[in-house]
């Protein structure tokens, strides 16, 4: 019989994972998922301010590329659908260059309700430089002259009404490296104390618990569970199908812990039964 | 007239003491000739190449997915100069995989001058050095490709990644014979650790040029960031015992 | 470069501008100059320029990549197959995306008749978001198989620190899955610790040590050309 090395050929456990995550996925099985902390305290800094100053800007970031669309995106669906169904207006911007498509996506999936662009929401695209972020803080009609869809933003009655950057309340960014939160930290946040949350994969969250810890974030977004969590916070189950996904991410997790478990019980039986012998 | 930006203050001051310090430790270690701490395991770059060699196989080299901006880029490139020089006089055919345009330019003087330097100019290959793509897992998917193509002996993965890390790694794993990586994303650390045979740590990237070449200039400059550390640490501990006993008085200068 | 060789004097020029760049921005970025000469808005124009100068750079590597899958596909070289689907899909978004998408060059169809962006507009939306979105996001799914296969190789009870570093990555895993906290409330309060206490306290430590190294390496760039 040939014996069995995950270490040197690791293919059954791939095929073990497949299953694992295909078999849930398909069978869509919704399972409740507990909110953390961190996810939490985006939500309700958004509900609170939606009560305490209604109609203030929120600036949303996209800083993600296409291949962090299974972790950044959902996020992003969940929180603009938060902002959409409360008294607040939203600037979208990005830092990295599939941005503008990627909220051009998230604002064809959500229902905008009564918002209306030019007046509650508006879209200006791609932020080339360091420049640019900077100089939007103070101006944003110098540096971005016209929006994504070709209007001039002098035009726009929301860029009327807060024609600085650092009007904003709020700054979510869904960040996937760099640039990301860390410019906007140094920019926006330490000189003109604007608050900052965060959307992060899971690869990149515990980078940012530091600022988490120190209160220079509010919250962050871990990877698509705090989709799911956000879902459920909002009470818009599935919306951006994070919740389906969690069954086939828990089983996944799991299935590791626990092969990496009876590889170690292995091992240590081994190296026990190689000691006691002569 | 000239105003200092509130909230910069106090980082102005430490950034003034971390480079003054960087001057002195500087200055005194290259009077007094000291060597660099031995990084463990990199002396064995030599007989990894000697080894690739020896096998008729090539050594990879990729100085991560950021710009020339980036430091982390900055010292594999460095540490590229070290490889380059190795590889050339080994006779070990060097590819290096780029993911960005400028850096692209870059290894390509280094490599033709590596080959220039040792009187090899007609064995120099411009195909050796390739720009993949901008896309960091489009730049994965095409060095995990060429990984398996062209299974080289040795990978080297050294300057700033982010999650392709693991993938180039992990795929590279299979076909090599040793992986040497170093980062300083903290995030990508733990994959260089598990994959690879040997990793540089964060500072360890910056200070490895200065180890191989032991040149008094170079440790010299490693020797003032050492000072730069033990500066940074005792602030920490200075301001963690003042703020258990009710004082703010270092936060309150950090903040100024 | 070494102490004892000299510079040339391009070098000796090169080394001045680099030193008077990092300076200058250093300097305006901790201090505010406004009067006879507003600084930081020379600083911030020339970092627009320096965009401009890194876009030319994206030409430079379209020349470099169709040189080289041009000539795989002129010798018949070894996948030249693959080489027509780059260069095809390279220009063939290049031009879609300027026609018709968020960055397209006349979203007010000034000059692009509006026949033609209407035409173009679902090729680019399927080529983007059913393509190309599906290929990054399987390289990116790739990630849970190797993390899988690094996992069961790292975490090895052979010494004493990594089996803390078993037990603690064991904990986060299980605290990370959502279904935990049915199996037992503890697991995602463990998680949290480890994230928020010893994580956070090395992650710190190491973001310091480089963050130092950064500013060391840097001044020295500034002060040696090498």
């Amino acid at each position: 019989m040939t014996k069995l090395n995950l270490e040197t050929d690791p293919r059954p456990l791939y095929l073990l994972l497949i299953i694992v995550i295909t078999v849930p996925v398909l069978s869509h099985t919704i399972l409740p998922v507990p909110v953390s902390d961190t996810t939490r305290a985006v939500y309700n800094f958004i509900q609170n301010l939606a009560k305490t100053k209604p109609n203030s800007l929120v600036v949303l970031s996209f800083d993600y590329s296409t291949s962090l669309v299974p972790e950044l995106h959902p996020q992003a669906i969940v929180v603009t659908e938060q902002l959409f169904s409360l008294p607040l207006k939203v600037i979208f911007v990005a830092q990295w260059v599939d941005g503008p498509a990627l909220t051009d996506a998230v604002l064809d999936t959500i229902d905008k309700g009564s918002k209306k662009y030019g007046i509650d929401y508006a879209t200006l695209g791609y932020i080339p430089n360091i420049a640019t972020l900077i100089g939007m803080t103070t101006n944003i009609q110098q540096f971005f002259p016209v929006d994504t869809r070709g209007n001039p933003t002098s035009s726009l009655p929301i860029i009327q009404e807060f024609p600085a950057g650092k009007q904003a309340s709020l700054l979510v960014t869904f960040t996937g490296g760099e640039p990301g939160v860390d410019n906007y930290l140094q920019y926006w946040q330490t000189p003109f104390g604007i608050p900052i949350a965060a959307g992060a994969p899971a690869i990149s969250a515990p980078g940012y618990m530091p600022f988490y810890n120190s209160g220079q974030l509010v919250g962050i977004l871990i990877s698509m569970r705090a989709a799911a969590e956000y879902e459920f916070l909002i009470h818009e189950v599935d919306i951006s199908g994070a919740v389906s996904a969690m069954v086939a991410q828990s089983a996944s997790l799991l299935l590791v812990a626990i092969l990496v478990i009876l590889s170690n019980l292995a091992f240590v039986l081994q190296r026990s039964k190689r000691k006691g012998r002569p | 007239m000239l105003e200092m930006f509130p909230g910069r203050i106090g980082q102005a001051i430490l950034l003034i003491l971390v480079l003054c310090a960087v001057a002195i430790g500087s200055r005194l270690a290259l009077r007094r000739k000291w060597k660099a701490r031995a990084i463990s395991g990199i002396d064995k770059l030599d007989s990894w190449i000697k080894h690739a060699s020896q096998l008729n196989r090539s050594v990879f080299f990729s100085p991560g997915t950021a710009g020339v901006g980036s430091t982390d880029t900055l010292a594999a490139l460095a540490l590229l100069r070290y490889v380059a020089k190795l590889c050339v006089q080994n006779d070990v055919k060097l590819i290096i995989a780029n993911a960005d345009l400028n850096v692209q330019q870059v290894t390509e003087e280094i490599l033709k001058n590596a080959y220039d330097e040792a009187g090899k100019s007609d064995k120099y290959n411009v195909d050796c050095v390739r720009y993949l793509s901008g896309s960091i897992f489009a730049y994965a998917a095409g060095v995990m490709g060429l990984l398996r193509r062209e299974r080289p002996a040795l990978n080297i993965f050294l300057g700033a990644f982010s999650a392709e890390s693991l993938e180039v790694a992990e795929a590279g794993r299979s076909a090599a014979l040793y992986q040497f990586g170093g980062t300083s994303s903290i995030d990508q650390l733990p994959f260089f650790l598990a994959t690879c045979d040997l990793t540089l740590l964060a500072g360890e990237l910056y200070a490895a040029q200065s180890y191989l070449t032991n040149d008094p200039w170079d440790i010299s400059r490693t020797v003032g960031e050492d000072v730069g550390k033990v500066i940074a640490i005792l602030l920490i501990l200075a301001g963690t015992i003042l703020i258990s006993l009710g004082n703010e008085f270092i936060l309150n200068l950090l903040n100024l | 470069m070494t102490a004892k060789q000299k510079m040339t004097p391009y070098e000796l020029l090169l080394q001045i501008v680099i030193f008077a760049t990092g300076f200058f921005y250093a300097f305006t970025y901790y201090v505010k100059v406004s009067t006879p000469v507003d600084l930081q808005a020379i600083a911030d124009n020339s970092l627009a320029y320096l965009t401009a100068m890194i876009i030319t750079a994206f030409a430079i590597g379209i020349i470099n990549l169709t040189r080289i899958h041009y000539r795989n596909i002129k010798l018949k070289r070894p996948d030249w197959k693959f080489s027509i689907a780059l260069l095809g899909s390279l220009y063939g978004m290049a031009i879609f995306s300027m026609i018709s998408s968020p960055f397209q060059l006349d979203p007010q169809a000034m000059v692009i008749p509006v026949w033609l962006i209407n035409f173009i507009q679902p090729i680019w939306s399927f080529m983007y978001y059913n393509v190309m979105i599906s290929i990054n996001t399987s390289i990116f799914s790739l990630l849970a198989f190797f993390i899988a296969s690094a996992a069961f190789r790292a975490f090895k009870v052979r010494t004493l620190e990594s089996t803390i570093l078993l037990v603690a990555g064991l904990l986060v895993i299980i605290g990370e899955a959502p279904i935990a906290d049915l199996i037992w409330p503890g697991f995602s309060a463990i998680q949290n610790w480890i994230m928020l206490v010893p994580n956070t306290a090395g992650q710190r430590g190491i973001l310091i040590g480089a963050a130092l190294s950064i500013i060391a390496f840097s001044a020295r760039r500034m002060i040696r050309y090498s």
